[in-house]
């Protein structure tokens, strides 16, 4: 009977992301696994593939269904060689029931990603999610499942501080930024430089509806590639590109500056500052952020009046405390992590037990009737009568303490395991169904 | 309506004390819940009202003959200004709430351990002359309030240049906001003092007609006053027009306020003619 929970997976816990990328699956590629799954082993699975984790939730049909069955499911899936799939194998986690719940909760909630309270996973989840229900993968279980791992998110994020803060240097950044403005959208923004850190940063400030952005690179193609490819998602319209030459004639109308290339020399100096605080036609602060190691910008600038000059060791300065901070609120999401497991263990204990019960009093049902049929002939109605209802109570009695001990809650779920298999071999109820069958 | 208004006057310290603990618990620890304190402060600002009324009912004249009646006064019109800028029942800037309900606090408190004045002065049976001094001390509490935000705007902006992330970095709204705040308040101030010098002009005309010469105008308060209200003035003027923001502009108009504390302080006590009614 289908009652297991198997959890594989592959994380930045264990692999770096050369390797993990190997068994990423796109979403295209995640409704295929799930399809071919469908087809071949079980009705309900969840396939969480994101950066940092490819992570497989299965309930299977059969109970030989191994951990390793599964691994090379994905290799195969993915056409790894067989060199690879030797090195990855041995960093798969292969987790089971209890754990397989907790570990979904944990990464839900937001503390075993890379950056601790990181949201991203729980949109992500939810478009996993979505796609196991368009394939047809997410039954009963796994809806329920999901269901309580996005629960775990909502009150992770409504009960404690751990979203509170930046927990990146680029989102450190723009949040130093929104400490000066509040609202970005009359705000012009100055992006140097179009690595990754400047991509987090520039899609941060979006995301804030920043009024205007600039972005400047060396190689102004560089540049023009990162604004199509930051903007490709939103209806966002006001970005431009330009060359590190340019910068000079923007730097009057611009509030906020984060600087990250991979420059050796000073890209921004003092005088050019100096020009640009003149020329302004306001006297708010100017904010200028410096992510770049070696940096990016004369550090003399945060001597002139107005200005706000961060490099990346003051940054790191918000993101260690935000990151204690968030640390201190990881006993407070364990508590709601139990109290949503007890309460999910219950309802999976209902779902796991329900056709096991009903199997046992169908079987015991079966029994009575057949023997009242045999004597019905040799005694008189009445006495029937009385012997249904006798051997009905006694039937009720006899199934009672089997029936609490299936349903009674446990704190592992390998119990509730070897319970019901104990049930089903004293009572024959495989052997029945497989007569049945054929 | 007496013994009704004693008992208000004795427990407003305490709601307000209840304000200024809850603001700052929620400075300190920003996960506590803050849908209480929008009705606390509703329900302090009702109360003040309604001992205001009663006092006024009772004593035959509004709460301004004393400094320890004003200092109810200004408790009650701080709340008052601070709500009408700020609060929301949705959003709620513990850092300034904290600030406002410590200040009012300490005015309530003292205000509250004092016996009130019994007036002879026929003077403060005048409308007039309640309106010039009420809306004068709502001008002075917005002037009060701004002061406060251009107080933590500078905090932050000294905390944010030195590196400190701690409380005041997590819990104050940013710096445009707590200018903006500022702003509104310069403003609220600025409308309510031009009503007190409209008032009070009226006033004098009435008691003294220009004829009989206008040597009040050279009466120090009435200076000081007319300076404050041409620095909250200017503030507002400058930034519109001079593009003066940030930093300089705060300053500017805590400039006021100093004016704001001689003229309530040194010129209260030594040098004032025709602001003295007692």
């Amino acid at each position: 009977m289908p009652s297991k929970l198997i959890a594989i997976g592959i994380s930045h816990h264990s692999v770096p992301v050369e390797l993990r990328e190997k068994v990423a699956f796109s979403p295209d590629e995640t409704r295929e696994l799930l399809e071919r799954l469908k087809e071949a082993i079980t009705d309900e699975a969840l396939l969480v593939s994101t950066c940092n984790r490819t992570e497989l939730y299965v309930r299977p049909i059969h109970d030989e269904l191994s951990s390793d069955y599964l691994i090379d499911f994905l290799f195969e899936a993915k056409q790894i060689p067989t060199e690879s799939r030797n090195i990855l194998r041995k960093e798969f986690t292969r987790l089971s029931y209890c754990e397989a719940i907790i570990h979904l909760f944990d990464v839900s909630a937001g503390i075993d990603s890379q950056i601790l309270g990181d949201q991203q996973i729980f949109a992500q989840l939810k478009d996993s999610f979505r796609i196991a229900e368009e394939v047809g993968s997410a039954g009963t279980f796994m809806t329920k499942f999901a269901h309580a791992a996005f629960r775990v998110a909502k009150r992770v994020r409504n009960e404690t501080d751990l979203t509170v803060g930046a927990g990146t240097i680029s989102y450190a950044a723009v949040e130093f930024a929104r400490k000066v403005f509040d609202d970005f959208r009359n705000r012009t923004a100055l992006i140097i430089g179009a690595g990754e850190t400047a991509e987090l940063a520039a899609s941060y400030l979006i995301e804030k509806k920043i009024g205007k952005l600039f972005i400047a690179n060396r190689t102004k193609e560089n540049a023009d590639i990162l604004l199509s490819e930051i903007t490709k998602d939103s209806s966002y319209l006001r970005g431009t590109t330009l060359s590190l030459s340019d910068i000079e004639s923007v730097l009057p109308s611009v509030d906020i500056i984060i600087s990250s290339t991979g420059s050796n020399d000073i890209i921004l100096h003092k005088q050019q500052v100096e020009r640009a605080l003149d020329d302004r036609k306001n006297s708010i602060p100017l904010v200028i952020i410096d992510i770049a190691v070696p940096r990016d910008i004369d550090p003399e600038i945060a001597s002139l009046p107005n200005v706000f000059l961060k490099d990346i060791d003051d940054l790191s300065m918000i993101v260690d405390q935000n990151i204690e901070k968030r640390k201190a609120e990881i006993p407070k999401i364990k508590s709601i992590i139990t109290e949503e497991f007890e309460s999910f263990l219950e309802l999976f204990t209902k779902l796991e037990v329900g056709p096991t019960i009903a199997e046992l009093r169908n079987k015991f049902e079966a029994i009575r009737k057949e023997e009242l049929e045999r004597h019905r002939s040799s005694i008189n109605s009445t006495e029937f009568e009385k012997l249904d209802e006798m051997t009905r109570k006694m039937m009720n009695r006899l199934l009672h303490t089997p029936t609490i001990m299936l349903k009674e809650p446990r704190t592992t779920k390998d119990d509730l395991q070897a319970r019901i298999e104990l049930v089903r071999i004293l009572f024959a109820l495989d052997e029945e169904r497989i007569e049945k069958n054929n | 309506m007496f013994q009704a208004s004693k008992a208000i006057q004795a427990i407003l310290p305490f709601l307000y004390g209840i304000l200024l603990i809850g603001f700052a618990n929620i400075f300190m620890r920003p996960g506590l819940s803050r849908r209480w304190i929008f009705p606390a402060v509703i329900l302090t600002l009702v109360l003040h009202a309604i001992y205001i009324g009663l006092y006024t009912v009772t004593a035959g004249h509004c709460l301004l003959t004393t400094s320890h009646e004003l200092f109810s006064l200004i408790a009650f019109t701080l709340l008052v200004v601070y709500s009408i800028v700020e609060i929301r029942p949705t959003e709620i800037a513990a850092g300034t709430g904290a600030m406002v309900s410590l200040v009012a606090f300490i005015f309530q408190l003292i205000s509250s351990l004092a016996s009130h004045y019994e007036v002879k002065n026929p003077i403060f049976n005048d409308p007039l002359f309640n309106i010039h001094v009420t809306s004068a001390v709502f001008g002075y509490a917005a002037f009060t309030l701004a002061t406060i935000y251009g107080a933590l705007y500078l905090m932050l902006y000294l905390a944010m240049a030195r590196n400190t992330y701690g409380s005041i970095f997590r819990e104050l709204p940013s710096l445009s906001r707590l200018e903006r705040l500022g702003i509104r308040s310069s403003a609220v101030g600025f409308i309510f003092l031009s009503i007190s010098i409209l008032f009070g002009v009226l006033l004098i005309n009435k008691s003294m007609p220009i004829s009989q010469g206008t040597s009040y105008l050279l009466d120090p308060k009435t200076i000081a006053t007319i300076l404050t209200w041409l620095v909250f003035g200017a503030t507002l003027v400058i930034r519109q027009f001079a593009k003066i923001e940030g930093k300089k502009l705060v300053i500017f108009w805590m400039s006021g306020f100093a004016l704001t504390l001689v003229s309530m302080t040194i010129i209260n006590a030594f040098g004032t003619e025709y602001h003295n009614f007692l």
